[in-house]
C-alpha cells in the first residue's frame, strides 16, 4: 500500500531537503520507494518528468542473530573497521607553532565550491547510449578519483552494478557518516559541535558527485548522508547537545552553498528507532549480540584478540578531551595508546578511567554495527540504493576522496590557501607538528574553525593585501589601483615632468599608455602594483609595490610625486606608512630601486633604512639597488 | 562559405566554399575522391590528379584525414543524385584535428548546434506567421511571485533586494497578449528556465515556441503540430530520428494519474501524436479554466518534440496551447547534443557518430 507520495518539484529553497521533508511524514518501517513518472504542469502548459517519492511498508527479519553468526560478523567487522597495527610512537612535536590565525568571511565559502564546480566541470563527459552504458558510465565515474575513488572497480563487480540499479530512475546513494567532531585530544583541538572545511569539503565532493553523474545521467542522483552522531554519541562519550549544533552548523553549510537540491541528512538512530516496535525489535537484537559477545570473549581466544584490537581503537576513538584535560600531550598520547605498565604510575588511574570507557563502548559499538547488518536496516529503508561509504569496503563505493582520515576525524588542511576542495585533506592534528609554522584559519563572523595552511612564506603572496585594490586612505591622500580612465589625469600630472618617469626624461603621451598598460597588466597578473594617488580629487603621483623578482621574490616599493608635491614630507610619509604594513602583514623584505642621478629618491631610501646591496640594472638604466630588512627596520 | 547542410539547397554550377575536415580519401586513376565533413553533414569532393608522369597539383599532405581544409568549387550532381562539390579552383590548408573529439571539434560542434537551432526557430517563426499568428516579445525575467509548477531559477541582482523569476514558460504572457489585444492567435519565441527534468538531454535552460490560439478545434491542433514538425525535420534533413541516451533510459509515456493515452499515426512517418484525455484545472490570473486534452508529438524514437493542450473556459471558449522545443528536434541528428546540467553558458555538447 502506497502510504505517502510526493512528485518533484516540492521545493529546493526550503531548508530541508525535499527527501527529510518526505522522511519527517512518516515514523514508522516505512522504506523509501523511487519512481520516474511523467506529469504536467498546468501553469508552464508543459510536460515534464519528475520523481514520485514515497513511504512504503516493510517487514524485518523475524528470527534472531546466532552466536555462530555474531563470532563471524564481529571478526569481519574489527578487521574492516579497525587496524591491528597501530602505531604507538608519538611523533616529536604533538602541536604545531601556529604563526597567524586569520580570520575569513564565510562568503568565502562560495567562492571554494564556485571554484570546485569550474575545476570539475572542465572534464565533459559524455551520455550513454543505451541503459548498459549509462549504467556502465556511471560505474566508471565512481571509479574515478576526481569524484569517487580508483578502489571502487576493486570492491565493486561492474556487471552486478549494472544488473542492480537502473537507468530510468534517479539514483539515490546512502552514506552513513558526519557523527561529530573526533574528541580524541591530539586528533582534533576544539569541541565536538564544531565541523571545518573536512567536513564543508565532503559536502561538497557528494554535490560534485551528483552534478557530475548529470553528464552521464540524464536523472542524475540524490545523496542521503545518515548522520550517526545521535547514534553513536553515548557510546563515545559525547553529549547529544553537541551533537545537534554539530548537525545544525553542517545543514547552515549545506543551506548557505545551496546544496539542499543534492544532499540530504537523516539520522541514521531514526532506522533503528522505527525498527523498535517489530518483533523483534533492533533493541533485542542489539542485546542478544551483546550477550553473545560477551560470552565469546570470555571463551574464545580469537575473539578475546579481536576485542582487544577493537578496545584499543576505541580508545583512540571515545572522548578523551576531559578526561585527559590538563595532562601535558605526550603523556595523554601515552595513556591512550600505551599499556598500563607502560605508563608512569600517576596516570595508572586515568588510565583505567579510559580503559574501562573504552572497553564498554567496544562492546556497545560492536552490538550495534552488528544489529544494523543482521536487520539490514539500510538496505531494508532505502532499497535499490547505491551503498557509499567514507571507507572503502567491498560492495559499497567509497565517496570521501583521497587520504585516509575521515572528515570528521581530523582537521583540514591545505598545503598552500585552498581554491577548491581539491586543495584540502583531512590529518590529524598532531600531524601538525611536522610542520614549521602554520595559519589558522578561522571564520571570522562564528569564530568557528576553517582550516589550517602553511603560513604565506613568499612575500609576493603577501604584498596582495597590503594595499587594498578597491582603495585607501592615509591622512589626506587617497590610492587605489589605476584604471584605463585615469590616462588623462596621468598625462596632465605627468606631461612635460623629466622626474616622473624612470628614464628621466619629459613623459609623451606615448610613454603615459604604456606606463599605464604596465600598471594594469601587473594588478592582472600579481593582483597588486604600484597605485594612483589623488589629494582632494586630483592625481598627484604613484605609491605602491611591485614584482622586482619573481623568482627570488623580491618585491621593490616605488613612488613617483608630481613636481608640485615633492619637498614637503609626503614621500617619507607614505613610504613609512606601507613598509609598516608590509611588516605588519609578516613580509620579511622590501626592496628599493634607485637611479644614481635621483639625489632625493637616494636620500628618502637611506632615511627609511634601507641597506644599499649594489648595483643592478633596471628598466634599461643602472640603478642602486636597497633592501629593508622588515623584522629589523625602525619606522 | 556555406554549411554542407545548405549545399542541397544551392543550383548546379553554383560556386562555393566549403570548410570542413577530411573524414576520408581514396586515389583512383585520375582523380581523388575527398570525404570532406563539415559541423552539419559530409560531401564527397572530386578533384583532378596531375596527368601521366606529372605530380599531383595538390600536396600530398593537403588531404590526409583529420587535415581541416576549405574547399572552394562547383556544387554539381553526383551519381546517386545526391549534391558533390567537383572543378575545385582552391584548396586551403587551415590546419589538422589530431582528435575528432578535441576541443577544437567540440567548440565548433557547439557553434553548430545554436546555428541549427536558430534554423529550427525560423523555420517555426515562418510557419506561424502564415498560419495568421502574431508573434510578440516575451519578457524572461519575472517579478511574479512564486506559483505553483515546474521549479524556477533565480536571477540575483548583488545589492539590490530580493531575487526575480527566469520564466519557465511564457504562456501566461501569451494569453495576456491574447486578452487584452482581443486577437485570435499569437505565439512568442522564449526560453523555459527550470531545474525540472524534463528531457534526457534538456538543461536547465530550454528554448522553446509557444503560441495560443482561440479559434482552432481539436483536429486542427493536431494537424497543426504534425505539420509544423514536418517543417522543421526537412530543415534541419532529418528523414529518420537515431537512437540517442533517451532511447537508453526511457521515459514514461503515460501520464500520472491519467489513462493510456490514445495513438494517432499522421501522414509523416517520422512523427505520431499522443493524445490523452484529462481534466486538469487551471488557476489563471482572471479566470479558472480546465485542460481536457494533452497531445504530445514525438519523434519515432519517442522523443517528445512538441505538445499542444486544449483547455475549455465555460462552455464557449477552447483555449489551444502549442509548445515546440526547437532543441529536441536537433536530436534526430547524428551528431547530436548531450546534456550539461550546470554549464549554461553552453547549450549542448555534441556526441560523435562513432561513439553510437
Amino acid at each position: 500500500m502506497n502510504t505517502t507520495s510526493i512528485l518533484e518539484p516540492h521545493g529546493q529553497t526550503h531548508p530541508r531537503t525535499k527527501l527529510e521533508r518526505l522522511w519527517s511524514l512518516s515514523d514508522g518501517k516505512f522504506c523509501l520507494a523511487r519512481k520516474r513518472v511523467l506529469s504536467y504542469d498546468p501553469t508552464a502548459y508543459m510536460t515534464y518528468g519528475p520523481m514520485e517519492y514515497s513511504l512504503r511498508p516493510f517487514e524485518l527479519p523475524a528470527d534472531l542473530p546466532t552466536i555462530e553468526w555474531t563470532e563471524s560478523a564481529f571478526q569481519e567487522f574489527v578487521r574492516a573497521e579497525f587496524s591491528q597495527d597501530l602505531d604507538f610512537t608519538a611523533p616529536e612535536a604533538l602541536s604545531p607553532i601556529i604563526r597567524r590565525r586569520t580570520g575569513i568571511s564565510t562568503s568565502y565559502l562560495s567562492r571554494l565550491l564556485s571554484e570546485s564546480e569550474s575545476g570539475h566541470s572542465s572534464r565533459r563527459l559524455r551520455p550513454g547510449a543505451s541503459e548498459e552504458s549509462v549504467l556502465s558510465r556511471v560505474f566508471d565515474l565512481l571509479c574515478d578519483p576526481a569524484v569517487g575513488a580508483v578502489i571502487n572497480s576493486q570492491n565493486n563487480i561492474k556487471d552486478e552494478f549494472i544488473a542492480e540499479h537502473q537507468a530510468s530512475s534517479r539514483l539515490l546513494f546512502v552514506l552513513p557518516g558526519f557523527p561529530f567532531k573526533d574528541q580524541n585530544i591530539v586528533r582534533v583541538p576544539y569541541g565536538p559541535d564544531e565541523p571545518d572545511c573536512a567536513e564543508i569539503s565532503l559536502l561538497v565532493r557528494l554535490y560534485r558527485l551528483t552534478q557530475a553523474l548529470y553528464q552521464v545521467h540524464p536523472y542524475g542522483a540524490d545523496v542521503v548522508v545518515l548522520t550517526d552522531g545521535s547514534l553513536y554519541a553515548d557510546i563515545f562519550g559525547v553529549d547529544q547537545t553537541s551533537v545537534s549544533r554539530y548537525m545544525s552548523r553542517l545543514l547552515n553549510y549545506r543551506n548557505s552553498l545551496n546544496l539542499q537540491g543534492a544532499v540530504s541528512f537523516i539520522p541514521l538512530k531514526d532506522l533503528v528507532d522505527r525498527s523498535s516496535s517489530s518483533q523483534p525489535s533492533s533493541s533485542t537484537v542489539v542485546d542478544t549480540v551483546m550477550r553473545h559477545l560477551q560470552d565469546l570473549v570470555k571463551g574464545n581466544d580469537d575473539v578475546e584478540e579481536s576485542f582487544r584490537t577493537l578496545v584499543a581503537g576505541m580508545k583512540w576513538n571515545v572522548e578523551s578531551r576531559t578526561r585527559l584535560q590538563g595532562i601535558k600531550l605526550h603523556d595523554a598520547w601515552n595513556i591512550l595508546r600505551a599499556k598500563r605498565s607502560e605508563v608512569p604510575e600517576e596516570h595508572h588511574a586515568i588510565w583505567n578511567s579510559i580503559h574501562d570507557a573504552a572497553t564498554n563502548a567496544a562492546l556497545k559499538y560492536a552490538s550495534v554495527n552488528l544489529m544494523l547488518k543482521w536487520l539490514d536496516l539500510i538496505k531494508l529503508f532505502f532499497p535499490k540504493a547505491i551503498r557509499g561509504t567514507i571507507h572503502p569496503k567491498p560492495g559499497q563505493f567509497a565517496l570521501g576522496g583521497p587520504g585516509t582520515t575521515y572528515a570528521w576525524n581530523g582537521i583540514a588542511w591545505a598545503d598552500s590557501w585552498p581554491d577548491s576542495i581539491d586543495d584540502i585533506r583531512t590529518r590529524p592534528y598532531f600531524t601538525l607538528g611536522e610542520e614549521a609554522q602554520l595559519e589558522e584559519v578561522v571564520f571570522e563572523e562564528t569564530g568557528l574553525p576553517a582550516f589550517y595552511t602553511r603560513a604565506s612564506s613568499t612575500d609576493l603572496g603577501i604584498a596582495s593585501t597590503i594595499l587594498p585594490r578597491e582603495g585607501w586612505t592615509e591622512g589626506r591622500i587617497f590610492g587605489r589601483e589605476f584604471i584605463p580612465a585615469d590616462l588623462e589625469a596621468l598625462v596632465e600630472l605627468a606631461a612635460d615632468d623629466p622626474f616622473f618617469a624612470w628614464h628621466r626624461k619629459p613623459c609623451d603621451r606615448e610613454y603615459l599608455e604604456t606606463l599605464l598598460r604596465f600598471r594594469l597588466s601587473h594588478y592582472r597578473e600579481f593582483g597588486f602594483g604600484v597605485h594612483g594617488i589623488w589629494k582632494g580629487g586630483e592625481l598627484i603621483g604613484q605609491c605602491g609595490l611591485q614584482v622586482l623578482d619573481k623568482e627570488t621574490d623580491e618585491i621593490e616599493f616605488a613612488i613617483f610625486l608630481g613636481q608640485n608635491y615633492t619637498r614637503d614630507g609626503l614621500g617619507l610619509s607614505l613610504a613609512s606608512w606601507t613598509l609598516e604594513r608590509c611588516r605588519g602583514a609578516g613580509m620579511q623584505n622590501v626592496f628599493g630601486v634607485v637611479r644614481p642621478d635621483n639625489p632625493a629618491g637616494l636620500a628618502l631610501v637611506r632615511r627609511l633604512g634601507g641597506e644599499e646591496i649594489g648595483r643592478t640594472t633596471h628598466f634599461g638604466s643602472v640603478a642602486i639597488k636597497f633592501i629593508f630588512d622588515l623584522r629589523s627596520l625602525e619606522l | 562559405m556555406v554549411y554542407v547542410l545548405d549545399i542541397g539547397k544551392l543550383e548546379l554550377g553554383s560556386e562555393v566554399t566549403v570548410t570542413g575536415y577530411v573524414a576520408h580519401c581514396r586515389k583512383h586513376r585520375d582523380s581523388l575522391s575527398v570525404w570532406l565533413r563539415d559541423i552539419t553533414g559530409g560531401i564527397l569532393v572530386r578533384l583532378p590528379r596531375g596527368q601521366s608522369g606529372e605530380d599531383d597539383p595538390w600536396p600530398k599532405s593537403l588531404f590526409s584525414v583529420g587535415e581541416r581544409i576549405a574547399v572552394t568549387g562547383s556544387v554539381d550532381e553526383g551519381r546517386d543524385g545526391g549534391r558533390i562539390l567537383h572543378q575545385v579552383s582552391g584548396v586551403q590548408q587551415l590546419g589538422r584535428v589530431h582528435n575528432k573529439l578535441s576541443e577544437l571539434d567540440a567548440e565548433m560542434r557547439e557553434q553548430a548546434s545554436r546555428m541549427l537551432l536558430s534554423r529550427a526557430f525560423a523555420s517555426l517563426s515562418t510557419a506561424l506567421h502564415k498560419l495568421r499568428f502574431t508573434e510578440f516579445y516575451s519578457r524572461v525575467l519575472s517579478l511574479g511571485s512564486q506559483e505553483p509548477g515546474l521549479e524556477p531559477l533565480k536571477a540575483i541582482y548583488p545589492g539590490f533586494g530580493s531575487p526575480v523569476r527566469l520564466v519557465t514558460s511564457p504562456s501566461a504572457q501569451v494569453m495576456d497578449y491574447l486578452g487584452t489585444t482581443g486577437e485570435k492567435r499569437a505565439f512568442t519565441k522564449s526560453i523555459s528556465f527550470s531545474t525540472t527534468f524534463r528531457f534526457p538531454n534538456g538543461s536547465a535552460e530550454i528554448p522553446v515556441v509557444v503560441g495560443k490560439a482561440l479559434d482552432l478545434e481539436a483536429d486542427e491542433l493536431q494537424a497543426l503540430l504534425s505539420r509544423l514538425s514536418t517543417r522543421v525535420l526537412d530543415t534541419l534533413e532529418i528523414d529518420a530520428p537515431t537512437v540517442s541516451s533517451g532511447d537508453g533510459v526511457s521515459s514514461p509515456t503515460s501520464l500520472w494519474g491519467w489513462p493510456e493515452p490514445d495513438l494517432i499515426e499522421t501522414d509523416d512517418r517520422r512523427v505520431h501524436l499522443l493524445r490523452f484525455r484529462v481534466s486538469i484545472p487551471v488557476f489563471g490570473k482572471q479566470w479558472q479554466s480546465t485542460i481536457r486534452t494533452i497531445i504530445h508529438l514525438c519523434d519515432s524514437a519517442g522523443r517528445r518534440l512538441a505538445e499542444g493542450a486544449i483547455e475549455e473556459l465555460g462552455t464557449q471558449v477552447r483555449i489551444s496551447t502549442l509548445t515546440f522545443y526547437p532543441s529536441q528536434y536537433l536530436e534526430g541528428l547524428k551528431s547530436r547534443p548531450g546534456r550539461l546540467l550546470r554549464d549554461l553558458e553552453s547549450i549542448s555538447v555534441w556526441e560523435d557518430e562513432t561513439q553510437q
